[in-house]
């Protein structure tokens, strides 16, 4: 049940992030809603195996909707997992803090391996803004994930 | 993992990498779609506008369209008198946007026709005002387009007004302000003036001559650089792409 809430959840947060309106306003700022599923995986996760298998897929998807290098996201996300799942075994996990830490790493783990491949100009302010909005979305699914997870499990 | 992540992107194209794009691409097109169930609503004022506007536009078209039938008689007559060969005309398909890219670091989108529809890789993409990118991922029935806003994309392109050749690409645009493309490489003499049109040079195999790029905004931005580097306003609207046109082989 756990598997299917979380490949549902990875599904349709792809479509969400390929589907949203672009903010052109802002040099074409799209929403990113894996990152924090990424650090979802890694603080829940008992294994760490598992955490970075989700996080690889989540990669994945967002690399096969996307024109950038097939497997650079990945390798990313992959990355930050791993030390996600070291610093979640030292910290609070349902602490609102580490939460939001833990959506900026993943989101800024992303984003420096996408800046490895084309480039740094004017990519600073991005990262920090995609890091800035992926550490407020990470506590909202946490929130909906964990619930959905204990709705789901049996009586 | 790690290291078949790494595998796939350091090998750069792979058998295995392609069939693990298509696969995940498949998993995830089915919940893009989901989307398309959403209404959208606009307001009332909204379509007013948009209906006045088009139009105004429509007759400004109909004007050039007559006056463009009419130098096209003109053009055909000349070339038979100087019997120089006609270019093949472009076969198209038509397409329906079905997604954007899902990183915010690269310009692309998927659209709704692929092998099946006889669309390849590198095939150039068009909407009604210009010139939008070339196709990359093809699958049986969707294709991903490379944005010309992206980085990555280069385009070998002329100056109108002095046939200056250079090559356009996106600029990597900062956040306070709308994605622009940049011209490189434009010889340092060149004169180039803002509202200068640039089109497509032909050259690099990939897009057709003559298709509209976009126009000048800002002339001479590296004004200690060997080569001239102006910036352009794309002429395709790349916030409202809905319907796209491939150039078939």
């Amino acid at each position: 049940m756990n598997f299917l809430i979380i490949a549902t959840t990875a599904l349709l947060l792809t479509a969400l992030q390929a589907r949203l309106p672009t903010a052109w306003w802002i040099g074409g700022f799209r929403f990113e809603f894996l990152p924090a599923l990424v650090a979802y995986g890694a603080l829940t996760f008992r294994r760490r195996r598992w955490a970075v298998v989700l996080a690889v897929a989540a990669g994945f998807l967002q690399d096969a909707l996307s024109a950038g290098p097939f497997g650079n996201t990945g390798a990313a996300y992959a990355l930050a997992a791993l030390l996600l799942v070291t610093l979640g075994r030292a910290f609070d996990r349902d602490s609102l803090w580490m939460q939001m830490l833990a959506g900026a790493i993943a989101s800024a783990g992303a984003s420096l391996a996408a800046i490895a491949v084309i480039g740094g100009q004017n990519a600073a302010l991005k990262l920090l803004l995609l890091a800035a909005v992926s550490a407020v979305i990470a506590p909202f699914l946490f929130f909906v994930l964990d619930f959905a997870r204990w709705r789901s499990r049996p009586a | 993992m790690l290291a078949l992540a790494w595998a796939l992107l350091l090998g750069q194209p792979t058998a295995l990498g392609a069939g693990l794009r298509v696969f995940f691409l498949r998993l995830a097109t089915p919940f893009q779609r989901i989307a398309d169930l959403i209404p959208v609503v606009h307001s009332h004022n909204q379509l007013a506008a948009d209906n006045k506007k088009l139009r105004a536009d429509n007759n400004t078209l109909r004007a050039q369209l007559a006056e463009l039938q009419h130098q096209r008689a003109e053009n055909q007559q000349l070339r038979a008198l100087l019997q120089i060969k006609q270019a093949a005309p472009w076969r198209t398909v038509g397409a329906r946007v079905i997604g954007r890219d899902a990183s915010n670091w690269w310009k692309s989108i998927q659209i709704d026709r692929g092998t099946d529809d006889g669309v390849r890789p590198d095939q150039p993409v068009l909407s009604a005002s210009g010139l939008i990118g070339k196709t990359i991922h093809v699958t049986a029935g969707e294709s991903r387009v490379l944005l010309l806003l992206d980085p990555t994309c280069k385009v070998g392109a002329l100056l109108e007004t002095t046939r200056e050749p250079g090559i356009v690409s996106g600029a990597n645009a900062a956040l306070t302000r709308e994605p622009r493309l940049q011209m490189s490489f434009l010889d340092r003499k060149s004169n180039v003036k803002v509202g200068d049109a640039v089109y497509t040079s032909g050259l690099g195999g990939v897009f057709p001559r003559g298709i509209l790029i976009g126009t000048v905004t800002e002339a001479d931005l590296d004004p200690q650089g060997l080569y001239q580097n102006v910036e352009l306003k794309p002429a395709a609207d790349f916030r409202r792409l809905e319907e796209v046109m491939v150039i078939l082989p």
